[in-house]
């Protein structure tokens, strides 16, 4: 008789925490679905969400690879008497 | 700096200016002067130096200038040109009986440098010629108030055209850039009976042996045209090739005084220049 008695009083609390546990369950599997189909429609290779860039080599990369001495400068036949000389020291 | 400075075009305080920045640079980085920065850091081998914002930037450039010529132009070379006998001012330069010290290939990938910190490990020894007379030449240019030209030892760079002669014979207008010559026949010494000489090839740490007397270049900038007429040189008989794969003008003298010019060149002053 006193367990019978007890019983619905044990078992409020315990439902009431099953509820909140399974409301929690279907929010957080709304949400993932939810965040789920947005990244789908960004990444849909179906057409471009960003402007096209070119397959371009970063700065750091053509620098290294097409590491060069300089530019070359420009010489033409002279056009008058020498005013300066190159020459080894 | 041991080189003659050569002003074309600059007002008295230009001139000035010009006198004092060789002389800074002359300070820092002569391997004669004890109380260079050059040889405070070569003395302090085997740890870390922090380097002043100049000495750091030249010292990069050289760096660049090593990648560059994969390692042709070398700053670490400062062993082997002292045992090549080059130990004093060239002009106190004497013959001496004493054969050649050791050889000390470069080693310039050994360094390390952070900014203005500088590791050297003890075995290797700085020298930044390779760059220094160049880099300062371009400063040099950038002190000129309108066109003209600065020569320091036969490198120049130059604002406007300059008709330049050429060594043994010839001339060019130069119309953009810089021109540089580097050979042996300018310091040249006897050491133990041998010619010995500054362009040390940093594969073997000798000076090197190159069917060319010299090698003149002309680049966008003096340091460009010093870089590659050393390179040129130590490259030996692919020194046009190697030039041409750069698009870089070339002269080259043999000890005979024939003249070689490479595709860059006589397409320059013929007017038939590659379209880059």
């Amino acid at each position: 008789m006193a367990i019978a008695e007890a019983e619905p009083g044990r078992l409020a609390p315990v439902r009431r925490r099953v509820a909140l546990a399974k409301a929690a369950l279907a929010i957080g599997a709304a949400a993932a679905f939810g965040a789920a189909v947005a990244l789908a429609k960004v990444h849909n290779a179906g057409h471009s969400k960003q402007p096209l860039r070119p397959l371009a080599p970063s700065a750091d990369y053509a620098a290294t690879v097409h590491k060069e001495v300089g530019s070359p400068g420009m010489i033409d036949p002279p056009i008058a008497s020498p005013s300066a000389a190159t020459h080894v020291s | 700096m041991g080189c003659e400075i050569v002003v074309g075009g600059g007002s008295t305080q230009a001139v000035r200016r010009i006198e004092a920045l060789f002389e800074q640079r002359d300070r820092l980085f002569s391997r004669f002067r004890p109380d260079s920065e050059l040889n405070r850091v070569n003395a302090a081998r085997g740890g870390i130096v922090g380097v002043s914002p100049l000495f750091a930037s030249t010292l990069r450039a050289a760096f660049d200038a090593a990648e560059a010529t994969d390692g042709i132009v070398d700053p670490t070379l400062g062993a082997a040109i002292e045992s090549a006998g080059y130990t004093v001012d060239f002009a106190d330069l004497a013959s001496d009986p004493r054969p050649p010290g050791p050889a000390a290939p470069g080693a310039w990938r050994s360094l390390r440098q952070a900014d203005r910190l500088l590791f050297l490990p003890r075995d290797v020894k700085l020298d930044l010629n390779g760059v220094v007379k160049a880099l300062a030449v371009d400063d040099a240019l950038e002190l000129l108030d309108g066109e003209g030209f600065v020569s320091a030892g036969g490198d120049l760079a130059a604002r406007g055209g300059v008709d330049v002669a050429l060594p043994e014979g010839g001339a060019v207008r130069l119309t953009r850039g810089a021109l540089a010559t580097s050979g042996s026949s300018g310091r040249a010494w006897l050491r133990g009976g041998r010619r010995q000489h500054h362009l040390i090839d940093p594969r073997c740490g000798l000076p090197a042996e190159s069917p060319w007397e010299q090698v003149t270049v002309c680049g966008g900038t003096c340091l460009t045209a010093d870089v590659a007429a050393k390179a040129a040189f130590l490259v030996g008989e692919d020194g046009p090739g190697w030039l041409d794969e750069r698009a870089l003008p070339g002269r080259f003298l043999t000890p005979a005084g024939d003249e070689v010019l490479n595709e860059a060149w006589r397409g320059s002053l013929t007017g038939a220049r590659a379209c880059i």
